[in-house]
């Protein structure tokens, strides 16, 4: 049912957020200088967004899979041994980390709203604040974790850990198996954001499949 | 994740007056603020600009004390004002900016 409707282009400028018009007036002209790519602009939002804090995170994850005994101080107190590496916010929260294993497989969630480990992981997905996500990793997780691909056994335990603006909980994956003769740089490219919520697993080192290992 | 795009490397923002955060997330709670956030990056990232004068026009513009920098709003408010004072901005569009806001806010062309 379309109806002509050329009346109004005006009118949406109107009743633009100023500071929304100014920002867009400011982005045409560095455009138009060659100051800035729109694309690039883009690039960077989504880097500082996802890209950012879960590579802290990974490096993180990573030094626990090659160094029992930061593992171990990772587990028994996440937030000094995040710091030690230099990662941490300044708002303080306490860090949980909780570790999958053959028999335990942990999944974060944020009921309340959207605490999320920010310094290590960036910032939150859209899906992790959505009310869906919030209410359904609850009530049915290993449901939500088959929609992520993640097809768990029935004999593991899966945990749901509720994060809260004094707590907030990481996911140590398990290291993949036959990625231990990896470095730091490497295991770290294969731990990403998700898994470090839990719902998905960190990376094969495989391309494709396990199949065709040598 | 595609790490074979030439440089998603730029250097951590780090600023003395920190963007508002929501139990410890940085808080955009507008578009327009994250895009401010993505053009002022990309003048960093061709060293247009650099993060300390980013930082020095903030803390001068929250001095100011217009905008309640606790809030979203007046903290990206006081980044844009920030963002004007920057030489960059200021020498090659703040002229052209005013004219084009002029133009748009008017909706109409608006010459001198």
């Amino acid at each position: 049912m379309s109806h002509d409707h050329d009346h109004d282009h005006d009118d949406h400028h109107h009743e633009q957020d100023p500071l929304a018009l100014r920002v867009e007036a400011l982005e045409q002209l560095l455009v138009e200088r060659g100051l800035v790519d729109p694309q690039r602009v883009d690039a960077l939002i989504q880097h500082y967004e996802e890209d950012l804090g879960p590579l802290n995170g990974a490096t993180v994850v990573a030094k626990a899979w090659t160094d029992p005994a930061y593992r171990a101080r990772l587990l028994a107190d996440g937030t000094a041994a995040i710091a030690e590496l230099g990662f941490g916010g300044a708002q303080g929260e306490m860090m949980v980390v909780v570790e999958n294993t053959d028999d335990v497989h942990n999944v974060v969630v944020c009921t309340l709203c959207s605490c999320y480990p920010w310094p290590v992981l960036g910032l939150p997905p859209s899906w992790y604040k959505s009310p869906e996500y919030r209410a359904r990793a609850v009530s049915e997780p290993r449901e939500v974790l088959r929609e992520f691909g993640t097809e768990l056994d029935e004999s593991v335990d899966v945990r749901v850990w509720d994060s809260s603006a004094e707590i907030r909980y990481l996911v140590l994956p398990a290291q993949p198996a036959g990625t231990e003769h990896l470095g730091m740089e490497e295991l770290a490219a294969l731990v990403t954001r998700d898994s470090m919520i839990g719902v998905r697993q960190p990376l094969s080192s495989e391309p494709e499949k396990a199949g065709s290992a040598a | 994740m595609t790490s074979n795009e030439s440089v998603v490397r730029p250097e951590p923002f780090v600023v003395d007056v920190p963007p508002p955060r929501a139990n410890g997330e940085i808080v955009f709670d507008a578009p327009w603020q994250s895009r401010l956030f993505g053009l002022t990056a990309a003048l960093a990232e061709r060293e247009a600009l650099s993060w300390a004068d980013v930082q020095s026009a903030l803390i001068a513009e929250v001095q100011v004390g217009d905008h309640d920098t606790g809030t979203p709003s007046g903290y990206w408010q006081c980044w844009l004002r920030a963002v004007g004072r920057l030489e960059v901005v200021e020498t090659e569009v703040w002229s052209d900016l005013v004219d084009e806001l002029s133009r748009r806010e008017v909706g109409h062309d608006h010459r001198h």
